[in-house]
């Protein structure tokens, strides 16, 4: 057996993470060439893609941003490749303006944009639902219904995208990516992978006496695909009742369960869609036309059932259709929340609000939330400890501004750090800070990381040094794009293989930005971190103060896989007096309260020596060894 | 067959989804419909992490409801009783005993309070120390003792056998102290 099921022949049937599946699928569709930027819940297809690259020979990249990853795909799909690209839900945005344009134009080879978005925000900061976007830009749609069916959508959707000449968007959520079962594996067949440019300037060159002529193709390409999507193998009808019911991607399994566990199969008529966009319009027209109403059950916006309720009114259909008035706007659905609406929508008499259960009131009262932390050696925690030490210093009257950024440092948000003010999107943190500090004439200490520096930090950093700003920014590199799971960025000089890559330092990049005042600090040491802010915000114009220490557990991963020890910090039983400031300001997850004294975890210590620094413990009790990490 | 739900519970780094997607990998080996759901992304940094596994001939949704779980394994207590209400009248609770303190957190005594509450909820519920029983196989032969007391549970719906090929699949010629650890699960029955 080989070691990744993915990787398994045709005719297998094999458990696959959802995100796999799509990988898998987009192989069997002949994929050549995929491009993404990581993030939750979308960074396992491009891993899985990077994984099965030896096997079957598709070229694969991490590039620095969304819309660079979005540009790579559209070049090859241009040279008649088949692509993909993958992002996170809100990854859309920054790919937004190459997609809009390329869907103009219409594509070559295959051309699969896939969005992983995020109902109930477990890891994004918004519930943005991309259906909207992809009618906006004209990106036919299709949605798996579960993990499963993952892998057929995506081949489907790459080979229909050449067919139909015309990118299209395979949207996922967090349940279909992240859950897993079992795939039967189809056959991959081999390809010749010679990419060939079209020249055509006026179908390439989107210049307006083109684009208006593009325009108008493509309003009739997407009116004959609007006809072929009736044919597309994802919308099927079961059931003959007289009560219809529409479910879009993920609604679907669980429409299916809430509909098996209220007994009401039978009277029941179910259209599973799997093209949101466009509509499957003869499909839906049969539904109405056979059923008295029709209930709409998507996740997140009333995307499906405004169509539904537009087409019925165009049909002056008697059946009544309905959809958000039963069915929760925010929030993945459970078959709980959908059953909940359907007895609604049947006219039953809804009963009280649940109220929460005892076991559950109880086990809320006991069980205090866990949230991630700041790894034990992560020095980003250094970084706002030092940060926090420096406002104090300054006075109450003199408070800091600390906009942050997107990455594990967003969690200095937490107590006991409590060092982030703000938070947007991928550079926004240095984008606001210049306006920050000039609209409140107060200080700005500013936190990024490498990667989101690469990915969105540059432009700001310019526009600041270009418009006098006064601000400080920390820039925490760890070398490597740490939370999604260590990807490499342009300063790592790794490809997404491990192969060697072009590398640009990121102080010379800075430097390049026109930044003058720049300080490299080692993330571990406390008190020289201190100084350079101290400096900093004492002085006027544009600081950087990079704080440099690779991710932890990328030093703890090399140091296993050498079989080496590295030392460890401990507390001096007789010196420790029990005050607790070490857990109260600092919070190394290393630390512990052990009865009247603190201890420290041997097995959670990364033995970087940050906390001998003398304000975390007044009585100096912690020994250990500084920048022990590296050593 | 009606559809076997299991919760899986713990915090990051203790190999919450691996054990799960281990018992999911030995019952699609043993025919069934399998629907796996973690949390992902979260898992490196000390967070809540929890599992759902669904079993049956068809499984619908990925998703377990509260009070709908047959089984929870638990390999910190603190999560075992966060996870709780996701569990039907009369579940089966097997559980590592260990609490691991949430970053920053001192909680006293809360111990006893944790079991007590799952007494309370769900009588019989075995908490235990499975660092003991693991003997050589360290952190991962927790997962395993949990895994083989699970198996002894009455209509657990995945065959030991089926599951001891997985970890032969997994742990190569490691496998050993694990499959032993697995075997000293199975032999808490009844308690």
């Amino acid at each position: 057996m080989p070691s990744e099921p993915f990787l398994d022949s045709g005719g297998k049937r094999v458990l696959l993470l959802g995100n796999e599946a799509i990988a898998r699928g987009l192989i069997e569709g002949g994929l050549d060439a995929a491009a993404a930027y990581p993030g939750t819940p979308s960074t396992e297809i491009m891993e899985t893609l990077i994984k099965a690259r030896e096997r079957y020979g598709h070229y694969i990249e991490w590039s620095t941003n969304e819309k660079v990853a979005t540009e790579v795909a559209i070049s090859a799909a241009i040279c008649g490749l088949r692509a993909s690209v993958s992002m996170k839900g809100v990854g859309t945005n920054v790919a937004a303006e190459p997609l809009q344009a390329f869907t103009y134009m219409g594509t070559v080879g295959g051309f699969v944009f896939i969005t992983a978005d995020d109902p109930s925000m477990n890891s994004s900061h918004n519930e943005q639902d991309n259906r909207y976007f992809a009618r906006e830009a004209y990106l036919p749609t299709f949605e798996p219904a579960d993990c499963s069916e993952g892998k057929e959508v995506a081949r489907r959707a790459l080979l229909l995208s050449e067919e139909w000449h015309q990118p299209v968007m395979v949207r996922t959520t967090t349940i279909v990516g992240h859950s897993s079962g079992p795939v039967v594996l189809g056959e991959v067949t081999k390809r010749e992978r010679k990419g060939v440019f079209p020249r055509n300037p006026q179908r390439w060159t989107n210049l307006p006496q083109n684009a208006r002529r593009m325009r108008l193709e493509l309003i009739e390409r997407m009116a004959s695909i609007q006809e072929k999507v009736e044919a597309v193998e994802f919308n099927s009808v079961s059931g003959s009742g007289s009560i219809g019911y529409i479910a879009s991607g993920a609604a679907y399994p669980v429409l299916a369960e809430a509909l098996s566990v209220l007994g009401v199969v039978k009277e029941s008529r179910v259209l599973k869609l799997g093209t949101p966009y466009p509509l499957p319009n003869k499909m839906v027209s049969r539904l109405l036309n056979s059923c008295e109403k029709v209930l709409v059950v998507e996740e997140l916006e009333p995307f499906v059932e405004d169509q539904v309720a537009a087409l019925a009114h165009r049909l002056n259909s008697k059946a009544g259709v309905s959809g958000k008035q039963f069915i929760p706007l925010a929030g993945e659905l459970s078959v709980g929340r959908v059953a909940q609406g359907i007895r609604a929508f049947l006219g039953e008499n809804d009963e009280a609000a649940a109220v929460p259960s005892e076991v559950e009131r109880k086990a809320l009262e006991l069980a205090p939330p866990r949230p991630p932390v700041l790894c034990a050696g992560c020095s980003h925690r250094n970084v706002f400890y030092a940060m926090n030490r420096v406002e104090k210093s300054l006075g109450k009257d003199r408070m800091v501004i600390k906009p942050s950024d997107i990455g594990c440092y967003t969690l200095g948000y937490q107590p006991p750090l409590n060092a982030v003010d703000s938070n947007f999107c991928m550079g926004a943190g240095l984008g606001t800070s210049s306006g920050f500090s000039r609209f409140s004439g107060q200080k700005v200490i500013a936190t990024i990381g490498d990667s989101t520096f690469y990915h969105a930090g540059i432009p700001p950093l310019l526009n600041a040094v270009m418009n006098n700003a006064d601000i400080v920014l920390a820039l925490l590199d760890n070398g490597t794009t740490a939370m999604t799971g260590h990807q490499p960025h342009p300063g790592v000089g790794k490809r997404a293989d491990g192969g060697p890559a072009g590398k640009v330092e990121i102080e010379k990049m800075v430097r390049a930005c026109g930044v003058a005042n720049i300080d490299i600090v080692a993330g571990w040491d406390i008190g020289a971190l201190t100084k350079a802010f101290e400096s900093a915000v004492n002085r006027k114009g544009v600081s950087v103060v990079i704080a440099r220490q690779r991710c932890v557990l990328l030093v703890l991963r090399e140091r296993r896989a050498a079989g080496r020890k590295g030392s460890v910090c401990s507390v001096e039983a007789d010196k420790c007096k029990g005050c607790f400031i070490c857990i109260g300001k600092f919070g190394c997850p290393a630390m512990r309260p052990a009865g009247k004294k603190m201890e420290i975890d041997p097995e959670a210590c990364a033995g970087c020596g940050a906390c001998l620094d003398e304000g975390i413990c007044p009585e100096h009790a912690i020994a250990g060894e500084r920048g022990g990490l590296e050593k | 067959m009606k559809t076997y739900n299991i919760i899986f519970a713990g915090v990051g780094g203790q190999g919450v989804i691996t054990a799960a997607q281990l018992l999911a990998r030995a019952a699609l080996s043993a025919g069934l419909d399998i629907r796996l759901y973690g949390n992902y992304g979260m898992a490196q940094r000390g967070g809540s992490v929890s599992a759902h596994l669904r079993l049956a001939q068809k499984v619908l949704n990925a998703r377990i409801e509260k009070g709908q779980a047959h089984l929870l394994i638990g390999l910190e207590l603190l999560e075992t009783v966060r996870q709780s209400p996701l569990l039907a009248k009369g579940a089966r609770v097997l559980t590592h005993d260990a609490v691991i303190n949430p970053a920053g957190k001192m909680l006293k005594g809360i111990d006893a309070k944790l079991k007590a509450h799952l007494e309370e909820f769900f009588p019989g519920a075995s908490v235990f120390n499975a660092v003991k029983l693991a003997g050589n196989a360290g952190g991962r032969g927790i997962n395993a003792v949990l895994l083989g007391a699970a198996s002894a549970t009455d209509g657990f719906p995945v065959k030991p056998v089926n599951i001891e090929t997985c970890i032969r699949e997994d742990f190569g010629d490691k496998a050993g102290p694990v499959l032993e650890a697995f075997a000293r699960g199975r032999g808490l029955k009844g308690k």
